[in-house]
């Protein structure tokens, strides 16, 4: 059921294994989950992200599956691990056990389709039922390369965004539109939110030691200005 | 090319899977004479005794479409010699005793509005199966070569992700660390098979099919080697127990035509279940026209179930090997007999029991493993 094709569990374990000194090799790690109705476009955001990349070939996910990507923020590397899940209404007694521990939520709609739109409430609902309370979320209207189906205007969407206290995007994960920027700015609002909370609870900045299957360092630089 | 006169052609009524349906078969025989002036060429210029291949081309005129529909087989071949004549025959071992040549053809049809009788359907496409293997295999080979990306990680991966591919060719794979989607669908199913698989095959098939209700004692044995490509859709039905299950197929044909509340959560699957598989790619075709239907029906039949995502793999896994009305009864008897669909109800509960089950069994058997998904 899971798609663990990604987490790259099945073969080359040694060699994995054998990896991991280098993994160690970050600062940070947030935990960040995509959200929102089916086929809105959240793998296709998730792989333009962590790959460049861009595909009207994915397949629908099936439960729930996982990306790694590293970013450098004020000399820190900061590892996110970013869950991509199934948008099926019936999949949220799995994909919201994932909720526990995330430090980000980008929650998206597909600005073509007016339903995706008017869940919007119900998924801040879940993600209040399920998450950890300091947990920020970014609103994102995706597919705003499509102008003539579009439905839902930049306006509806950045006042329900104010309604609902959220930081607003459009993007366009085809055009290659906002992508980074939203990603960019949810890591910037958890890290000010955590240094906000330090003092009271400074075990929210614990870089997890051990080995690690599934890290992946990319040696990227995204030129984060903060 | 060498015309060859069709020579006979009879109809069998034989029963299928099912004991009370029966299917009519042609079996058509075409005979050449190698002796045949025409042939004096190939005799004389074809390299001996080594492997040529030898096409056969079998136009076919059907009832209802005008044009002849033609069917292309490329089969390997020998010349030898034979003494009497001091002559080189054409033997195509395939076609005669040995190894059964078996190809599969999918013929696509557009029905005419407003037509003559003998002139209802147009030919939209034929292919035969292994031409379709084979553009699936360019279009992965074309993908390798494509950018910079490291071969083989993203065939393994696919082959994760649909059931019905593997793994081309194993290789090492240290230096990939790109997660590079590589579209599902583009994997090979391996054709190859043994003489001596395919006589046990044989054997095990003739044995079950003189009684449906009696599992061969030999099927464990040869399944847990893999069932032909070939075979796979005879065999998942025989297995199924989809032998009696007239009455099941024939609901079919009445819940496709029945409306389903889940249609628009199918269609938004549909261009995203094995996008890049030649069966299934083109909107509109054959493959998705057919996943469609058997989301849609499986949707009317049981209705607490209704659609759910993850479905549409399994069913166009099954369209891969068979008919709709078959590909139905096997879901249904995967869905109830073979317990998949517990997992899918309540909200999935016995699905998280199995998680509970395995996060359990890896924690007292691999604890090392256990924590390190623990502290992730």
């Amino acid at each position: 059921m899971l798609d663990s094709s990604r987490q790259r569990m099945a073969g080359g374990q040694d060699q994995k294994w054998q990896k991991d000194a280098a993994d160690q090799n970050f600062d940070y790690m947030f935990k960040i989950l995509i959200i929102g109705n089916s086929s809105v476009g959240k793998t296709s955001f998730l792989f333009r992200y962590a790959d460049d990349s861009f595909t009207s070939a994915f397949v629908s996910t099936v439960g729930i599956d996982f990306k790694v990507k590293t970013v450098f923020r004020q000399d820190k590397r900061v590892k996110l691990q970013i869950w991509d899940t199934a948008g099926q209404e019936r999949y949220r007694t799995i994909t919201t056990a994932y909720y526990r521990g995330a430090m980000g939520f980008i929650l998206m709609y597909d600005v073509t389709n007016e339903e995706s739109f008017n869940s919007v409430q119900d998924w801040v609902t879940q993600i209040k039922t399920y998450s950890w309370d300091n947990a920020q979320v970014i609103l994102v209207g995706n597919k705003c390369d499509m102008e003539d189906e579009r439905v839902v205007s930049f306006e509806r969407g950045k006042q329900l965004a104010d309604q609902l206290g959220l930081e607003f995007f459009e993007t366009s994960a085809k055009e290659n539109i906002n992508v980074k920027s939203v990603f960019e700015r949810l890591v910037d609002i958890i890290c000010d939110k955590m240094s906000e909370s330090l003092d009271s609870d400074p075990t929210l900045v614990n870089a997890p030691k051990g080995t690690r299957l599934t890290d992946n360092p990319m040696p990227t630089n995204s030129g984060c200005q903060c | 090319m060498i015309p060859i006169g069709l020579l006979s052609m009879t109809k069998h009524t034989v029963p299928t899977d099912n004991n009370r349906k029966v299917v009519t078969q042609w079996q058509i025989i075409g005979a050449w004479n190698p002796t045949e002036p025409l042939f004096e060429v190939l005799n004389s210029e074809t390299p001996r005794d080594t492997r040529v291949y030898f096409t056969i081309a079998v136009d076919l005129v059907v009832q209802g479409i005008q044009e002849p529909i033609r069917f292309v087989f490329e089969a390997k071949a020998k010349i030898v010699t034979t003494s009497a004549a001091d002559r080189f025959w054409i033997n195509i071992p395939t076609l005669s005793k040995g190894k059964p040549f078996h190809e599969q053809f999918h013929v696509q049809l557009r029905e005419r509005v407003n037509s003559e009788p003998n002139s209802r359907f147009d030919v939209v496409s034929c292919f035969s199966a292994t031409q379709l293997s084979h553009q699936r295999h360019k279009l992965a080979l074309r993908l390798r070569h494509d950018g910079s990306q490291q071969p083989s990680l993203g065939d393994r991966r696919d082959s994760h992700r649909s059931s019905v591919t593997s793994l081309p060719t194993p290789s090492n794979d240290e230096s990939e660390d790109n997660d590079e989607p590589l579209p599902s669908g583009t994997g090979v199913v391996s054709k190859e098979c043994t003489q001596t698989e395919l006589d046990g095959w044989s054997e095990l098939l003739i044995k079950w099919h003189q009684n449906l209700t009696l599992r061969p004692k030999q099927v464990q044995t040869l399944v847990k080697r893999g069932i032909p490509e070939a075979l796979r859709g005879e065999v998942w039905q025989l297995l199924a127990g989809c032998q009696d299950e007239v009455t099941l197929m024939e609901q079919y044909r009445a819940l496709i035509n029945r409306e389903s509340p889940y249609e628009k959560y199918i269609e938004r699957d549909i261009n995203r279940t094995f996008p890049a598989h030649e069966f299934f790619k083109e909107s509109g075709s054959l493959g998705q026209d057919s996943l469609f239907k058997l989301c849609k029906a499986y949707s009317n039949y049981d209705t607490e179930i209704g659609y759910c995502q993850g479905l549409s793999f399994l069913i166009a896994s099954l369209l891969l090997h068979m008919p709709e009305e078959q590909a139905f009864c096997v879901l249904v008897k995967i869905m109830n007999e073979y317990g998949l669909r517990n997992l899918f109800r309540n909200g999935f509960e016995e699905l998280q029991l199995k998680f509970y089950q395995l996060e359990r069994a890896m924690d007292s058997v691999l604890p090392e493993l256990y924590s390190h998904f623990a502290d992730l």
